[in-house]
């Protein structure tokens, strides 16, 4: 499966510091391991524009909507099959527990605890835990999602491997004191180069009804929001 | 205040462009959507954000109006805010640099009463200046949309550097991807001509979007621009050097500019002063 290797390539590349400079002092060795056309590793040895082409038809490979065409599948018997495995996502938590300490104001500890990501994608339904930290704050729960994507990649020797990638995110934005909110100037000192209608009746009209319409229809009141700043309600 | 929704620039090189501060705000957001064509885009972003939606796909079709993919692109990254803000609109380039959807979502977002914050990115004309080795503050800078110079016949000053943004995409506000006609640079060719000479050596540059890949630079003279045509894709800019340096006019600060005596009187002495100094 060529394309899916030298979309591997590129990709690695980007991601992979040691792989590219691997890549640009000694392409031939870099390439070993990927299955390539020799029309492929020539490209990709002479890093040409030619490159491009290449890019192009990586990004229509990993596209949401865009699948390769059927005609130009892969004829070895493995690659047609790479399955696709499910993303595992878990919830961190850090509860703070406040520690009797004599002669002072308690100390604070965390309980860590693994869970399962709840299935309606909503941790916040939790009670959050506080606890008094040495200088009578109080230190809340923390909570971060844990996401671990695994994805089938080829190899030489077995066919099929699963490699897997791991990351951390905060499941709630605290409020950052650092925020480059904070430097930013108003919006409003940059005006507006479109001409949007944004005092026009029905423009105010579809903001009212964006905010008021269920969650199911707001895309397509969010359009008619869209239309109403660019015509002001009044179609050509 | 907080935000919910920020709109930031990828930058040109995939991945290699993000600024730190940008990285930062996709780490706080429940949600990014990108419109960037780069092949590792969406893995890296991946790894910073739980959620990732790319917009190109789902807004472009070809030969439909690029309009009606900006409206889409805003109203989906307004429905993911009003969902579960904070989330990121993130864009190839720099995030105001001709782009139409960042003013939109930021007009809407002041209707629904949403907190929008911009953060700058690497756009083409930053890559220009690096690989042309181009100062704009020696002769000065003059640059317009392709489209738009010609719509309004901008007139050009041939002593001043000029910079065409979106040469490839000139004279249509339709998306597409198909290979240009000599034709369609006609127009544009007959344009530049009025101010320079046929001759006059200009440069069309197509920054890399991957560390393998150098940027395509293609030198010719104005009179040919027609015959390159078939190579001038949409990410292409055109960089016209000055025909000849301005001379100087104004011979009184030309001499004053390098004496003690004159900065005096244009500054307060330094102990009188209560601004903050760089020294």
């Amino acid at each position: 499966m060529t394309r899916k290797s030298v979309a591997n390539f590129l990709v690695r590349a980007v991601l992979d510091e040691a792989f590219r400079d691997l890549a640009l002092s000694n392409p031939q060795r870099a390439l070993e391991g990927f299955d390539l056309t020799e029309e492929e590793k020539e490209i990709l040895r002479g890093r040409d524009r030619r490159v491009l082409g290449l890019l192009g038809d990586a990004v229509r490979l990993q596209g949401p909507v865009v699948e390769p065409p059927l005609e130009k599948a892969p004829t070895t018997p493995v690659a047609p099959t790479l399955p696709n495995l499910p993303e595992v996502k878990l919830l961190l938590r850090l509860v703070p527990q406040a520690v009797p300490s004599p002669g002072s104001n308690p100390k604070v500890s965390y309980a860590a605890s693994l869970h399962p990501w709840p299935a309606d994608d909503e941790p916040e339904g939790g009670p959050n835990s506080a606890a008094p930290t040495e200088n009578g704050a109080e230190a809340a729960e923390v909570r971060w999602l844990i996401r671990i994507a695994p994805e089938v990649v080829e190899s030489r020797n077995t066919g099929l491997a699963v490699a897997y990638s791991a990351s951390i995110h905060p499941v709630t934005a605290e409020v950052d004191e650092t925020d480059p909110a904070d430097k930013a100037a108003p919006l409003e000192a940059a005006g507006s180069p479109w001409n949007h209608h944004l005092d026009s009746p029905a423009a105010r009209a579809a903001a009212k009804a964006v905010q008021s319409a269920d969650p199911s229809q707001r895309y397509a009141e969010l359009l008619k929001l869209v239309h109403a700043l660019q015509t002001g309600g009044h179609d050509d | 205040m907080m935000t919910d929704i920020y709109i930031v620039g990828l930058g040109v090189l995939n991945v290699d462009h993000l600024t730190r501060e940008t990285e930062r705000v996709i780490r706080r957001s429940n949600e990014v959507l990108y419109v960037d064509t780069g092949v590792a885009t969406r893995r890296y972003l991946e790894n910073l954000c739980p959620r990732v939606t790319s917009l190109f796909e789902t807004s472009y079709a070809e030969d439909a109006h690029r309009l009606g993919a900006y409206g889409r692109m805003a109203a989906r990254v307004l429905d993911a805010a009003l969902c579960h803000a904070p989330v990121t609109f993130a864009m190839h380039g720099h995030p105001i640099v001709g782009v139409y959807v960042p003013f939109l979502i930021r007009d809407m977002a002041g209707l629904l009463g949403l907190e929008v914050l911009v953060l700058p990115g690497i756009s083409a004309m930053d890559c220009l200046f690096a690989e042309l080795m181009v100062d704009p503050c020696v002769m000065g800078m003059q640059m317009f949309e392709a489209t738009d110079l010609l719509l309004r016949r901008r007139p050009l000053q041939a002593d001043v550097p000029l910079l065409i943004w979106q040469i490839g995409c000139v004279e249509t506000t339709l998306h597409s991807t198909r290979v240009s006609k000599p034709e369609r640079f006609e127009r544009l060719r007959a344009h530049l001509l009025r101010f320079y000479p046929p001759q006059h050596q200009a440069t069309a540059a197509y920054s890399t979007p991957h560390p393998l890949m150098p940027s395509t630079v293609y030198r010719f003279a104005l009179t040919d621009l027609c015959r390159h045509a078939h190579l001038l894709h949409a990410g292409f800019t055109l960089f016209v050097p000055p025909v000849h340096e301005r001379p100087v006019e104004d011979q009184e600060l030309l001499r004053q500019m390098d004496r003690p005596d004159h900065l005096a009187r244009i500054t307060h002495p330094p102990a009188e002063s209560d601004s903050p100094t760089l020294q």
